[in-house]
């Protein structure tokens, strides 16, 4: 294991060469000048020159390149070339804590709801069920994430009644139909107290959380500030809806993936012999079936997260979060503060390729096929 | 039987969900933040006593300017109260939790006022609140007033200035505010440091001596008359560092973490650039208490943000600058407890009139007058901002306190003229009609840009639009590489100040970045250098804009508006000069 754990991080050095290299040549492409950005319109040319002398801009972007990846091997991934002038290791360690937060969460939404949704989606497939669910799903993939954090602004930010209503109609449909499940099962034969029981403690369960959620429902705020850092309440209440305009397009994806190797897994002779033997319907998906269908998700879970961890800029942008997307779009690219750029790819890069190689080592787990080097 | 005993349950259900749904109705309001300010002892009246008399020859004042703003205005002709006794009275003590919010427009450069560039914009508002200015410039009656300083009165060729400073200041660490200080908070901005880019370096430069009589009195030589010297006091150079502080921690503590380097009402508690800034009252501050116990700067991206942010109680103090919003904000009634700060000629086309060297056909005085008369405002105004900004051909704005009808008469368009003009000089010149226009890519200048590359076309010009860029890219084109015909600008010309903004159009400045050149002008720059009041401003700036509808060296479309917009609750903040507000008197009124 050991020995995979090394190749694999063997692997990271001329991958991350390789990305610093291609990052610094086409930032260097952008046009403008950093230092113009920094002293605004009100500068003269002598102004403009005294910066670039002090930022080093003056230098040949070879000798650049070198400075900076001296600086890198040692740690140092030098100053911000916008003042305050911060080293860029501090301003990643700030920004990288809240994307992560941010991913993780959209992450963790769009496990909880395309796993229910995947996995009942194929136990009913071709049902109205089924249809219904693959329907949402193809709407959720077609709405933009940029439009759907201005969508989610606008109707929980500013008209919070209207979601808040649609959850109680929503769920209030589903606990109407557990209800009726509950009491024809209660109907049809009472002496059996197994069948409409669970029907009955589960119309509960639902009407509780239906009823908590519609009373705890809180107020959300337009920005996604870090200033609830210390209270992980407020943090979840305030990540909430970026959260959610990420997950959007990740559920969709997550759930069509799941259903499309639940349907396969399904049919396998394991899950007849386990329907044969009487096995309850939520053990044989739940625990046999689940497990072997789901690699294609873990691995478009891997890439989705790294892919969030540098690509949530515009929800950043539109919550007012600063986390690293914005930091290096924002602060990095658009005003040519290249170190911001170099830092920060670095980081997202280092961090895309260790997630693989985890997930790459995480199927040994998944499957002891694998792990006996069966397959 | 099923059928009845399901519909009747599926009843009861939906009978009890609405009820308790219903009987919820508490949290609907804003909610209860857990860090929520305890309520303040809240003075009688929210409004600042009236202003100490500056002695600096600002007493004729003009009336206040006209403003949507919500405060009760003092009258200028008031008889005006000590300066100590401007410091609040709504509270006896920091009152423990009380926080506000405020999103800014953009970030500052950094905390040292001889790094960040310079106005409310950009990290004026933060900066008052940590080192207080030794002037203050008065929105109400439009004229100076002391603050750390107890005066501060001209020679009679106004170029020396001596300044009397309030007795018994300290630093937190002890230190005293006395001469010294001054002279070396000043001397900052002239060090040799890259890091000093505050454009107050320029008129820092003027002082030529720092005369001391004793701790507090002083006197500042300048090497050119200077009517308003007390700008230069109420900007970042009126700004005192702690040079205990200086020398034990270094310069660049002063721009990370000042925690004890200024006379503010304020220290900073947490400094995290581009995410926010949060200072904490001070319970020594000179002036008495200071009752809001937590200010927080941040900075939404956007204006529209910013304003729904503010609308949904995010944010306390809102600093707007976009027209559309203004306008949002001034129709929900927002605007009622604000101020608006004017930037006369905020937008305007820069037009190269040859500057070093180069020969771009603008170098024609009849081109640049056609420009001027080919660019209708109104329309620009329509496409740019849906007709909600302040259109304006002249100098000055409406509502500017140095405003008159026939002395700042705007250029009416004349499309006729403009051809005219155009064809003159084709016909002469074999010129063949084409002009370059740089303008940026955000989304209102692309829009601006289109209008305007239409009009002057109408007028006969073959323009060649470049707004792919970013703003960047059009300071570089006009500043580094001077390699414009037009270009999208502005120059934010304040009533407070209107001379240091204009004097960019004098041809020695070293900012004149158009190579601009009138005699006329310079002599007009040179009186408003020297005037004392606004009469004289005003006729320095009429005598001005006289030259400029004849030489034309740029053409001006639009005065910007600022509105700094905060809730009812939040009293006693005081606007001053470049857009700036102050805390130190401001509480939270729970009543």
């Amino acid at each position: 294991m050991l020995r995979v754990i090394g190749l694999k991080l063997v692997r990271l050095v001329p991958v991350l060469f390789l990305v610093s290299l291609a990052t610094f040549f086409l930032v260097d492409l952008i046009p403008g000048d950093p230092a113009a950005n920094m002293l605004g319109t009100d500068a003269t040319i002598e102004d403009l020159e005294a910066v670039r002398k002090s930022l080093g801009l003056d230098k040949p972007i070879t000798d650049r390149y070198v400075d900076w990846l001296s600086g890198a091997l040692s740690g140092d991934l030098g100053l911000s070339l916008r003042s305050p002038n911060e080293p860029v290791t501090d301003l990643i360690q700030r920004s990288v804590g809240p994307t992560l937060r941010l991913s993780a969460m959209a992450l963790g939404m769009s496990f909880t709801i395309a796993i229910f949704l995947g996995v009942w989606s194929a136990q009913a497939a071709g049902t109205r069920v089924d249809r219904l669910v693959s329907g949402t799903m193809f709407g959720f993939i077609s709405v933009p994430t940029f439009l759907a954090g201005l969508l989610f602004i606008f109707f929980f930010v500013f008209r919070e009644s209207i979601p808040r209503w649609l959850w109680v109609i929503g769920m209030g449909l589903i606990v109407l139909r557990l209800l009726y499940l509950a009491i024809s099962r209660l109907v049809e034969d009472r002496a059996h107290f197994s069948g409409w029981f669970g029907y009955a403690i589960a119309t509960l369960v639902v009407a509780g959380l239906m009823m908590w959620v519609f009373v705890q429902w809180p107020d959300f705020p337009r920005t996604a500030s870090h200033r609830y850092d210390d209270n992980w309440r407020e943090q979840i209440r305030s990540l909430f809806l970026p959260a959610l305009a990420l997950a959007l397009s990740e559920i969709a994806v997550f759930t069509r993936l799941l259903r499309a190797d639940m349907l396969s897994t399904l049919q396998e002779q394991f899950v007849l012999s386990a329907r044969a033997k009487g096995m309850p319907t939520w053990r044989i998906l739940f625990r046999d079936a689940l497990r072997p269908s789901s690699f294609s998700l873990i691995t478009v879970a891997g890439i989705t997260l790294g892919r969030l961890i540098g690509g949530t800029v515009i929800i950043e942008t539109i919550f007012g979060l600063d986390g690293l997307g914005k930091l290096i779009v924002g602060t990095g690219v658009i005003p040519k503060n290249y170190t911001i750029v170099q830092g920060g790819v670095l980081v997202l890069a280092v961090g895309y390729v260790m997630l693989n190689a985890i997930i790459d080592i995480s199927y040994q787990y998944l499957d002891p096929r694998i792990r006996r080097g069966r397959v | 039987m099923r059928s009845w005993l399901f519909r009747l349950l599926a009843l009861l259900m939906v009978f009890g969900l609405v009820a308790a749904a219903c009987g919820n109705d508490d949290d609907d309001g804003v909610q209860t933040a857990p860090d929520e300010p305890a309520p303040t002892q809240a003075a009688d009246d929210g409004d600042e006593p009236a202003p100490a008399p500056s002695g600096d020859g600002e007493e004729d004042a003009a009336p206040a300017e006209p403003s949507d703003d919500g405060e009760d205005a003092t009258p200028a002709d008031e008889e005006a109260a000590p300066a100590e006794e401007e410091m609040t009275d709504a509270c006896e003590a920091t009152v423990p939790g009380t926080e506000i919010t405020m999103g800014m427009f953009s970030e500052t450069a950094g905390l040292d006022p001889t790094v960040s560039s310079g106005s409310g914009t950009t990290g004026m508002i933060e900066l008052m609140s940590l080192y207080d200015t030794l002037m203050r410039y008065d929105q109400e009656t439009k004229g100076y007033v002391p603050h750390l300083a107890e005066g501060v009165e001209p020679n009679d060729d106004l170029t020396e200035w001596t300044l009397t400073l309030r007795p018994g200041i300290t630093f937190s660490d002890g230190t005293p505010l006395d001469t010294s200080v001054v002279q070396s908070s000043m001397e900052r901005f002239l060090r040799d440091d890259p890091s000093v880019r505050n454009q107050s370096r320029a008129f820092v430069a003027w002082i030529e001596e720092y005369e001391i009589h004793d701790d507090l009195t002083m006197t500042f030589h300048l090497s050119r008359p200077w009517g308003t010297f007390q700008y230069a006091l109420a900007d970042e150079p009126g700004m005192m560092i702690n040079p205990t502080f200086v020398e034990a921690n270094g310069q660049e503590q002063v721009n990370l973490n000042p925690v004890g380097a200024g006379l503010g009402p304020y220290n900073i508690e947490r400094y995290a650039p581009q995410e926010e800034i949060v200072v904490k009252a001070k319970d020594d501050y000179w002036g008495g208490p200071v009752c809001i116990e937590t200010i927080r700067f941040v900075r939404i991206p956007g204006a529209p943000a910013t304003y729904e942010a503010f609308q949904n109680d995010e944010l306390d103090v809102a600093f707007l600058r976009e027209p559309r919003v203004i306008f949002e904000a001034r129709e929900n009634g927002d605007g009622e407890n604000g101020w608006t700060f004017l930037q006369n000629s905020g937008g305007t086309v820069l037009i190269n009139n040859g500057v070093r060297g180069s020969t771009p056909p603008t170098t024609d005085v009849r081109l640049r007058e056609a420009i001027a008369y080919a660019l209708d405002t109104d329309v620009l105004d329509e496409r740019a901002n849906e007709g909600t900004g302040s259109p304006t051909s002249s100098m000055l704005s409406e509502k500017s306190l140095f405003w008159d009808d026939e002395l700042f008469a705007p250029v009416e368009p004349d499309i006729e003229r403009a051809r005219q003009l155009v064809q003159e000089v084709k016909d002469e010149t074999g010129w063949d009609g084409s002009i370059r226009m740089i303008c940026h890519n955000a989304p209102s200048r692309i829009d601006w840009a289109i209008a305007a590359e239409a009009l002057l076309e109408a007028a006969g010009f073959d323009v060649d639009l470049d707004n792919d860029g970013t703003v960047l890219d059009m300071v570089g084109a006009v500043l580094v590489q001077a390699d414009f015909d037009l270009s999208c600008w502005g120059f934010n010309v304040a009533d407070e100040t209107p001379f240091i903004p204009l004097l960019q159009f004098h041809s020695e400045a070293s900012n004149n970045r158009i190579g601009y050149n009138d005699p006329e002008m310079d002599a007009a720059l040179e009186t408003l250098a020297g005037a004392t009041n606004n009469d004289q401003i005003q006729a320095s700036l009429a005598e001005m804009w006289r030259v400029w509808r004849q030489s034309w060296p740029s053409v001006i479309y639009e005065t910007t508006e600022e509105l700094l917009i905060w809730k009812p609750n939040v009293k006693g903040i005081v606007p001053t000069q470049a857009s700036g507000l102050m805390f130190y008197d401001a509480y939270i009124d729970e009543g």
